[in-house]
């Protein structure tokens, strides 16, 4: 049957059920397609609702950039971020231009290079751009060998000077580019945040369905647990569970073990969203309206309750991964999460929360516009699918 | 405006302007009340009974605009005026609701406030409508509560809505309507949402409060079964047009639209096994556009032909307050070509 | 209702009792312990410690006693008020909390107040105009709002103030009046100090309550009763103000339990960035020396001053709302 697209209204039962020839008159044929009166399934209904919010579509669109640079992070940064150029320690961001100090105008963008000074009395250098220095930014040029995701060795990056090297977001204290560091450390970030996402969805939904489904004593250790996590102060709790990861362990094992960490605690949420759906479904009008009216059970649970639960859920996880974003930030900002050597969001701020360097160098900060953004995004979108996926809203 | 009227809608169009398309309740209703009688309002649900009950009140949810037609209505003062033509937050409008016409809702358990006492609920209708000092409030409160049978009503007064009963909730509310005597009362599917045995009671007490008020009533409702013993007239509605319209009597004994037929034929029989009801989908909004021609014609099994979905049929006079809008009963002649018409496939 | 408030505070014993073992648990976990902190210290410092000095610091503290002797002789502590001693600090933790209470509480609550007086008005303005250009203005700063980690904002305003004043942002007083007894001019200077802490606390919670006093609204504007009382002829202000607003708090009723052990602690992270002398610093501190009593019992007082705010939020509710029982 075609219950999920068009479905001509009901007729009434009882109706005469040769009332077509009753009247006498000549029917001839059925009336044009058109007359069918159109309803629109659920994900339908929910896109509709979706792609009202302008915002939405937005961050859903800054989302997907984001994690298409991370996937290919080795290609879209300019340099490997762990490369050093002690000739430019602290050096900051140089502007791409088009017009040059003579008024010329440049088809191809170029930056200046950087003229450096020590200022005699505080020992800083000091970099102004060189203005006789005009550096041409190249597509597509050949660098140094690198392998994508560790496999596949290439050569050729997004972009890059004809000669020297270019700092669009300057340099730190050891002379890395903080652009790439930025683009390398999105990887983790953000992986960080999807992964223990889906951690803490398993976890959630396993425990809140167990509660949910089972109820009575089951639910009821589950609800105890879910107190006892909920009442204990996160940022504590993960200080400790992250200082306990051995010291010995690989970069590779502490980025799980945070992850871990990170979705520990988090799950207590997701499972509570989960089991009062479960609850709620069951009541729900929508379902006992349906099963009064006869549907199948299986049609109600397809048409209806997973749409329903399915949406909610993805809602309430797209807006569950900022809180990871920011979790893994804080920990490494503070030096117990991540560390050096891994490149991460919080791991390049902790750089900035000296603040004499961040008073030198302030665009050590941003990575802190990319977190904000990524945040920014995940939470409008957020915001988005869960008013698409209630039914109630308008 | 007809002498005898306190209310005539005419040819009253709605629409929701939404991103997903354009929402189309009502598309040309016209109906009218007669002073002190009752009228009754039925079809399917969805088919824009509420909304109706909602336009008179200047109500409508954010979004719906009356987009043409007129609601004359009849002051107390003597004085006629088109509601369809009040700013929706001025004072005029804000001294009919509940003060010349009120309006009682399908749900009892929702429609109070959970977190308010009835007596604060219902006494602010007469702290709007009137100039009552606090105790003549209080006395009227309570008296209008013990009228519609709440008993111990001077300590029920104070107590809260979840602390009554579904049946007594709406006796409250029925209260609540009656408390500035009003000309005009809507009463939305007063009954839907109570028991069977309750049903009946509640129904009693309008028709009693409707007689000792001299009240007018337009009973709204998607069940011919209650309207039989409750009001004098029948307007039937689909999709957001009246189909039919005749004396409560003659609609039973002669219904003339296939519609209309169908359903009597699914009022559930008190004797012999119950009946499926009509499946009904009413929560779909009617963001597609409106089916051509005569708008029943999907679902109606007594097909003319062509016509039916070709041309619109326009009212039928078939004499004695007997109308009715189907090629059936008129020539495909009278129906209107639509085709050009803004409203219809806007 | 004593009845219920008996009872619930019976149901709190077992939960803070499971509290209290797991924290103890986490705090041991990462390997060394205080001593070894202290040790590092007093190397740092150039003194010599001698094998001997260490065990008699270790059996001081009872260091080498049993796990289950370690916590029943700490949570029994609790008992008489008395919460321990920070090893690496040397000092009773009472009066270490004692010492940074009051400055911690009084950022906490101007941080509230701020929220309130800010998110409230906002939050309805935007519902009651919905869609319309102050509500997308609305909506989106505080979108921003919520994404800006606190640290973040405070690094920023703390360069801002660096670069265009010319001061330093940090702490809650200017070094001329640090150590100074309390006079007019420490107190006008406090002020100073204050709102970046207020501001850059208050923001993300500001941001949070403007969204959820939105959407509360929103949602208890479609109510039924809502149609009832525009039906009655109520006047639009009145109405929401009567109706809505009175159900659409509700929420944030709920939200006053978890601030009481923000209020006890401050943000830490802020408080790290931005040098305040709050509860929060003190506790990172002890977290990352492993000062287990010192850290055990600060978590496990905000543990408890979060299960009691829960308590407290429940019957604040039960009062305001009649349909909940004490049952
Ligand atoms: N809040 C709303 N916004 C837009 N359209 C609505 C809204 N409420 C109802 N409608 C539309 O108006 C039509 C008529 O609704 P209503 O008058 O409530 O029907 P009923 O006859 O059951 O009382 C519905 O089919 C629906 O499409
Ligand atoms: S006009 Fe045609 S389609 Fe419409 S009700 Fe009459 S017979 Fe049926
Ligand atoms: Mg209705």
């Amino acid at each position: 049957m075609n219950n999920d697209e068009t479905t001509n209204l009901p007729i009434p039962p009882g109706a005469p059920a040769d009332a077509g020839d009753a009247a006498g008159v000549d029917d001839s044929g059925a009336p044009p397609e058109e007359s069918r009166v159109v309803f629109a399934s659920q994900w339908k209904l929910m896109w509709w609702r979706f792609r009202k919010h302008k915002l939405a579509l937005i961050g859903g669109v800054i989302m997907f950039i984001f994690y298409i640079v991370a996937a290919f992070c080795e290609f879209f940064a300019p340099y490997d971020p762990s490369t050093r150029d002690v000739t430019h320690i602290l050096a900051p961001p140089q502007t791409i231009r088009f017009v040059d100090e003579d008024g010329r105008f440049h088809l191809r963008p170029f930056v200046y290079g950087y003229r450096m000074e020590i200022d005699s009395e505080t020992w800083r250098r000091l970099y102004t751009p060189d203005t006789e220095d005009r550096r041409p930014i190249v597509f597509f040029p050949r660098g140094e060998p690198y392998k994508l995701w560790n496999l596949i060795p290439m050569e050729r990056r997004l972009f890059g000077l004809e000669h020297g090297r270019a700092y669009l977001m300057g340099t730190d204290q050891l002379g890395r580019d903080v652009l790439s560091r930025t683009i390398y450390g999105s990887r983790i970030s953000l992986t960080i945040g999807l992964i223990g996402v889906l951690l803490t969805f398993v976890i959630g939904i396993l425990l809140g369905g167990i509660a949910g489904y089972f109820g009575g004593i089951t639910d009821n250790v589950i609800q105890r647990i879910i107190e006892v996590l909920i009442c204990i102060p996160h940022l504590p709790l993960w200080m400790a569970l992250s200082a306990a990861l051995p010291g010995h362990w690989s970069a590779l094992r502490i980025y799980f073990g945070i992850t871990v960490i990170l979705s520990f605690l988090g799950w207590t949420g997701l499972a509570r969203v989960v089991r009062g759906k479960f609850l709620a479904l069951r009541e729900e009008d929508f379902v006992v309206a349906a099963r009064l009216c006869g549907t199948h059970e299986t049609s109600i649970i397809f048409r209806h309750m997973v749409p329903s639960f399915l949406s909610h859920i993805i809602a309430s996880a797209t807006l569950a991964v900022p809180g990871m974003i920011l979790g893994e930030t804080a920990l490494s900002f503070l030096g117990i999460g991540l560390r050096p050597p891994v490149v991460s969001w919080g791991v390049l701020l902790q750089q900035a929360q000296n603040f004499q360097v961040l008073a030198m160098a302030p665009w050590l900060m941003y990575p802190g516009l990319f977190v904000i953004i990524v945040v920014l995004a995940f939470n409008v979108l957020g915001d988005g699918l869960r008013d698409a996926a209630d039914p109630y809203s308008d | 405006m007809k002498e005898e009227n306190i209310v005539e809608v005419e040819d009253l169009f709605i629409r929701f302007y939404r991103d997903e398309g354009v929402i189309k309740p009502l598309n040309g209703v016209s109906l009218s009340i007669p002073s002190g009688k009752s009228v009754g309002v039925v079809g399917e649900s969805g088919c824009g009974k509420t909304m109706t009950a909602y336009a008179l009140l200047r109500i409508l949810p954010r979004g719906g605009e009356i987009v043409r037609g007129a609601l004359r209505f009849k002051r107390k003062n003597g004085e006629t005026i088109d509601l369809a033509q009040l700013d929706e937050k001025g004072k005029t409008i804000r001294q009919i609701r509940g003060g010349e016409i009120a309006m009682i809702f399908q749900e009892p358990m929702t429609a109070f406030s959970p977190v308010h006492t009835l007596y604060n609920q219902i006494s602010e209708v007469l702290r709007i409508h009137s100039d009552m000092d606090e105790e003549a409030i209080r006395k009227r409160v309570v008296d209008l509560l013990g009228h519609v049978g709440i008993p111990d009503p001077e300590q029920r007064a104070d107590a809260y809505p979840f602390e009554f009963s579904g049946g007594m909730r709406q006796r409250a509310m029925i209260a609540m309507a009656l408390a500035s005597n009003p000309r005009l009362l809507i009463a939305d599917e007063p009954t839907t949402a109570l028991d069977v045995t309750v049903q009946a009671q509640v129904l009693r007490l309008i028709k009693k409060i409707q007689k000792e008020f001299n009240l007018s009533l337009m009973l709204i409702t998607h069940d011919l079964g209650v309207i039989a013993h409750m009001v004098d007239y029948v307007y039937v509605m689909y999709m957001g047009e009246v189909v039919e319209a005749a004396p409560v009597g003659e609609l039973f004994e002669n219904p003339k639209h296939p519609y209309t037929i169908d359903l009597l034929h699914s009022i559930p029989k008190m004797t012999g096994p119950r009946e499926e009801l009509a499946h009904i989908e009413g929560t779909v909004p009617h963001s597609a556009a409106l089916p051509p021609g005569c708008m029943f014609h999907p679902r109606c099994r007594k097909r003319v032909g062509k016509t039916c979905w070709t041309r619109e049929p326009g009212m039928t006079d078939l004499g004695d307050g007997h109308y009715v809008r189907c090629f059936i009963h008129s020539p495909a002649e009278s129906g209107i070509s639509r085709e050009s018409e803004d409203l219809t496939y806007a | 209702m004593v009845h219920f408030i008996l009872r619930r505070l019976m149901v709190m014993i077992p939960t803070l009792v499971a509290i209290s073992m797991l924290v103890f648990f986490l705090i041991q976990l990462p390997p060394g312990d205080a001593i070894t902190s202290r040790l590092a210290e007093l190397h740092a410092e150039g003194a010599e410690v001698s094998e001997a000095q260490i065990a008699a610091l270790r059996a001081r503290f009872h260091l080498d006693d049993p796990m289950p002797v370690q916590y029943f002789r700490w949570v029994t502590g609790f008992l008489r008020g008395d919460f321990g001693y920070s090893i690496v600090q040397e000092q009773p933790v009472n009066v270490l909390v004692y010492d940074r209470l009051g400055y911690t509480v009084l950022i906490a609550i101007s941080c509230v107040l701020f929220t309130w007086v800010i998110g409230f008005p906002i939050g309805f303005y935007s519902a009651i105009r919905q869609y319309s250009a102050s509500d997308y203005t609305f909506t989106i700063i505080a979108f921003l709002g919520m994404a800006t980690p606190n640290f973040l904002l405070a690094l920023g305003l703390m360069y801002l103030g660096h670069r265009y004043f010319g001061t330093t942002i940090g702490g809650l007083f200017s070094p001329e009046y640090m150590g100074e007894p309390f006079s007019f001019g420490k107190f006008v200077d406090l002020l100073k100090h204050l709102w970046i802490p207020m501001v850059v606390v208050g923001m993300a919670g500001t941001a949070g309550l403007v969204r959820v006093m939105r959407a509360n609204l929103l949602d208890e504007l479609q109510k039924p009763y809502v149609v009832t009382a525009r039906a009655k002829g109520v006047g639009s202000l009145r109405l929401i103000f009567k109706y809505p607003v009175r159900i659409a708090i509700n929420p944030f009723i709920s939200t006053i339990g978890w601030m009481l052990p923000m209020i006890f602690s401050g943000d830490a992270i802020v408080g790290v960035v931005l040098n305040l002398p709050t509860i929060g610093p003190l506790l990172l501190s002890s977290l990352m020396t492993q000062d287990m009593f010192l850290a055990g019992s600060l978590i496990m007082i905000m543990s408890t001053l979060t299960v009691l705010g829960t308590l407290i939020s429940d019957l604040a509710l039960a009062a305001l709302d009649p349909r909940i029982r004490y049952d």
